[in-house]
């Protein structure tokens, strides 16, 4: 899973419904920590599409 | 290493922890807000409407300078077009400035006592026998540790207080709603003091778009739509840029707009937490899950629960008890104003998740103002009189007979 960093508008919404919490955030970024499993919930609620899940 | 000892540590500088803030400080107790943001309140991700549902504006206590526009009232539009109205005779609400609102609550919670630290991330939370004995923080990159007897997650939809307490691990998905909002110039609206709802499964699935006039020829337009999958199949930002182009009514309005800002938000509309308290551990506002379920507006039940979590957090630390049992008078005051309301509201919100775009029509034609206000917050009043109304009609009885006998 990639965050596109340049659309990101910082809402915090993925990382609040990441299951595994997988996602650290700070008032800045939003970091993909190494447990994340692609699972691809977070991807659902990004406002701005800019969540792209890796390609298997 | 910063140690640091206070009385009570208040995670977030939103409107829930300023209120708490308030309310305590002005108790005596040693009061301190860990604010990650060095400019709180910015960026905005709101729609920046106070009142109407929920709290009543009397009892927040809105700074004057943050007001923009009064409203009285709303209207409703359904998917195809047809209005439903509310309005009273004296204002009803405002279209505030957040970024004013959110500092002016600040400024007054460290006139009234408390101290503040911006630039202050909390990262974690260490337990000691059980009980939550400091927060890890990083303040401009140095680390600091604050002892606090009682610790206030105020920290807003991705709580990291609800985490590392374990009284909300994450959010269901299908819980959140996600948002794109525009300050837009030039917009042109029905009534400045009207707020405007649209609805519909192809304009915003199981949420909606807001036109909020802030003056002539300026308002903010946002939407909030579900899950992509589940109920909706584009971001929030499709539908809100569709809505701007090609909605009969919205396009008309928007011709001339010229988007003045964005703002990207999430929206937890599952419910409180069954469980806001622990021992020495107050969950309050979107970290609480305080947020009406239909309206998606939380800042006037952010504030309220906020003052009754800074009383009763102060009352406990001078009365030598901050154990779960005596932290409960929080939970039990501010269920009994919301509870019921919040509830309703949910099983509604879950009902009115499956209507079609006809269904949402014909309701339009049955419903008023008031009826539609009264249905949304449970009154018993209205759900009766609604009830007569459609059980002649086989499917909104499918839909929403349950909700109305409940
Ligand atoms: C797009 C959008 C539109 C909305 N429109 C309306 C509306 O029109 N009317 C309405 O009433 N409500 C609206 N809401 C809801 C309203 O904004 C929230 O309910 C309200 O802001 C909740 O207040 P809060 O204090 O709980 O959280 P927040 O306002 O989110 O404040 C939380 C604070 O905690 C800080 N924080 C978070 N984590 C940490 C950490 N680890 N360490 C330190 N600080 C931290 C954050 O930086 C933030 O300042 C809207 C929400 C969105 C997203
Ligand atoms: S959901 Fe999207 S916009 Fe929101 S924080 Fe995550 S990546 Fe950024
Ligand atoms: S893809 Fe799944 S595991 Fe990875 S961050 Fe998103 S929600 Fe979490």
């Amino acid at each position: 899973m990639k965050i596109n960093k340049a659309l990101c508008g910082l809402c915090f919404g993925c990382a609040s419904v990441c299951p595994i919490d997988a996602l650290v955030a700070d008032d800045k970024e939003i970091i993909v920590t190494a447990i994340c499993n692609n699972c691809g919930v977070c991807a659902k609620i990004c406002p701005i599409g800019a969540i792209k899940i890796d390609e298997t | 290493m910063t140690k640091l000892s206070v009385d009570i540590a208040i995670v977030g500088a939103g409107p829930a922890g300023t209120s708490t803030a308030i309310a305590a400080a002005k108790k005596g107790v040693n009061t301190l807000i860990l604010e990650r943001k060095t400019n709180p309140g910015i960026p905005v991700q709101c729609g920046e409407a106070i009142g109407k549902t929920g709290p009543g504006i009397a009892e927040i206590g809105i700074p004057e300078n943050c007001i923009i526009n009064p409203i009285r009232g709303f209207r409703v539009y359904s998917p195809s077009g047809i209005a439903v109205d509310f309005a009273k005779d004296e204002i009803d609400g405002y279209i505030i400035d957040r970024r004013v609102f959110d500092k002016e609550l600040l400024v007054e919670a460290v006139e009234a006592g408390s101290e503040v630290l911006v630039g202050t991330n909390v990262v974690d939370l260490k337990y000691k026998e059980g009980t939550v004995s400091h927060l890890i923080a990083k303040k401009m990159g140095e680390k600091i540790e604050i002892n606090a007897k009682v610790v206030v997650g105020a920290d807003g939809v991705n709580s990291i207080v609800a985490k590392k307490t374990g009284l909300r691990k994450n959010i269901k998905a299908i819980d959140l709603d996600t948002s794109v909002g525009y300050e837009m110039i030039n917009v042109e609206v029905d009534d400045l003091e009207l707020m405007e709802f649209y609805t519909g499964q192809n304009i915003a699935p199981r949420g909606y778009v807001w036109i909020f006039p802030k003056g002539e020829n300026r308002a903010n337009v946002g939407i909030g739509v579900g899950m992509q999958d589940k109920f909706a199949s584009k971001t929030a930002y499709e539908y809100l840029n569709d809505f701007i182009k090609n909605h009969p009514i919205g396009s008309k309005k928007c011709a001339k707009g010229k988007i003045i800002e964005i703002r990207i938000g999430a929206i937890p509309l599952g419910g409180p937490n069954k469980k806001n308290i622990a021992d020495g551990v107050i969950l309050v506002g979107d970290a609480a899950g305080q947020v009406h379920p239909i309206t998606g507006g939380g800042m006037g039940y952010s504030i309220v629960c906020g003052s009754i979590a800074g009383n009763v957090a102060a009352d406990c630390i001078n009365e030598g008890d901050v154990s779960e049992k005596k932290i409960a008078a929080y939970e039990e005051q501010w269920r009994e104003r919301y509870g019921y309301e919040f509830r309703q509201a949910l099983k509604l919100r879950k009902a009115l998740e499956k209507a079609s775009d006809k269904q949402l029509d014909e309701l339009a034609k049955i419903l008023t103002g008031e009826l539609l206000v009264g249905i949304s917050s449970g009154e018993k009043i209205s759900k009766k009189k609604i009830a007569k109304i459609i059980i002649k009609r086989p499917g909104l009885w499918k839909l929403l007979g349950d909700y109305l006998l409940a």
